[in-house]
């Protein structure tokens, strides 16, 4: 069933269409979150966030539009609230932490995962909006229109965002392997 | 043809979107040796979390940590935007006193000879009784005084008028 007919079934109040895309999305919607947040707990919070909003909001989804980027909007704008709110820690995690308290849950390093140090530090490098850009660019594939769609921006500062981030990443990619080529 | 370092300083020089979107569509994204700097589709997901992964994932950093290396970055984005505008205040103040230092010669110069033209007298011609006269100009030294002495023609006409 395409997205049409189950988003038709939705509004007609049937919950199993609304799992069937919620089966469908929620994978993208983690990995695009978890690239934004970078943080697994983050990103599964977006997640459940998003796919609320997106139920409450169903009847407001012009269905001449594409679904996905629709989606994706409510998905980017839960990300920017978490960053939004958990800013304001920050500065009180860094003073705590100078004052060698354990109170916060470390990211175990200890725990199996295809993803190493390398990988962590280029995505650091690369600001929420540049992640999200490269995310729906690549792995995606959506045009310049539909990033910038959901990114709520213009077109041409999607592509300014994008341009950056591959310019930034392949940077990094050669310093690396430059380190690599010396050690 | 304007070279690619040409078109990099154009990026640069004008912080305009709209701008450095049409530089990458004409320029960046056509260009062989300016694509060799951007990372391509393959290479970016090689570092991107993509949708079969997403169960092997563990979080790179806990969730404080990684908004503190946000705001990290944040404020030095903001220190860096501060030194920008602490160095861009100092080289107009540079340019604004070099431009008083030399612009300053010719303005004082003009206005020295604007004063040397009021302080000028000139005197076409003199009448008396709607007749030219003999003038004289008298200006005693160390003063603005200028005396004028105009003496009437009183010579009669040849034809016996006066």
């Amino acid at each position: 069933m395409n997205d049409k007919k189950l988003i038709d079934a939705c509004l007609r109040g049937g919950f199993e269409e609304f799992t069937k895309i919620m089966e469908k999305y929620r994978p993208k919607a983690l990995a695009m979150s978890f690239n934004i947040l970078r943080n697994r707990e983050d990103a599964e919070d977006v997640c459940q966030n998003a796919f609320m909003k997106a139920y409450r909001n169903l009847g407001t989804f012009n269905q001449k539009n594409n679904f996905s980027s629709w989606f994706y909007t409510i998905v980017y704008n839960c990300c920017m609230d978490i960053l939004r709110k958990r800013r304001r820690f920050s500065d009180f995690v860094r003073k705590e932490k100078s004052r060698s308290l354990s109170i916060f849950i470390e990211p175990d390093e200890n725990r199996a995962s295809v993803y190493d140090k390398h990988i962590k530090n280029i995505l650091g490098c690369l600001s929420p909006k540049e992640r999200a850009v490269l995310y729906l660019w690549a792995c995606d594939r959506c045009s310049g229109e539909e990033i910038a769609r959901i990114l709520n921006c213009s077109w041409s500062t999607a592509r300014v965002h994008l341009f950056k981030a591959r310019k930034k990443i392949k940077k990094i990619m050669e310093k690396k392997n430059d380190q690599l080529r010396n050690a | 043809m304007i070279s690619c370092g040409m078109h990099k300083i154009l990026f640069r020089l004008i912080p305009l979107n709209g701008w450095r979107a049409f530089l990458i569509q004409k320029h960046f994204e056509n260009c062989p040796r300016c694509r060799l700097d951007l990372a391509s589709r393959d290479e970016v997901l090689t570092f991107l979390v993509q949708e079969n992964e997403v169960d092997e994932i563990c979080s790179f950093e806990g969730p404080y940590e990684a908004n503190a290396g946000e705001a990290k970055k944040r404020q030095i984005r903001i220190s860096v935007s501060k030194l920008r505008f602490a160095w861009t205040a100092a080289g107009l103040a540079i340019l604004f006193l070099a431009a008083f230092f030399f612009l300053g010669h010719p303005f004082s110069l003009w206005r020295q000879e604007g004063k040397g033209e009021n302080g000028r007298f000139q005197l076409h011609y003199v009448k008396v009784d709607n007749r030219p006269a003999q003038a004289y100009l008298f200006h005693p030294q160390g003063t603005d005084l200028v005396i004028i002495w105009a003496e009437g023609n009183t010579m009669e006409d040849p034809n016996g008028e006066t």
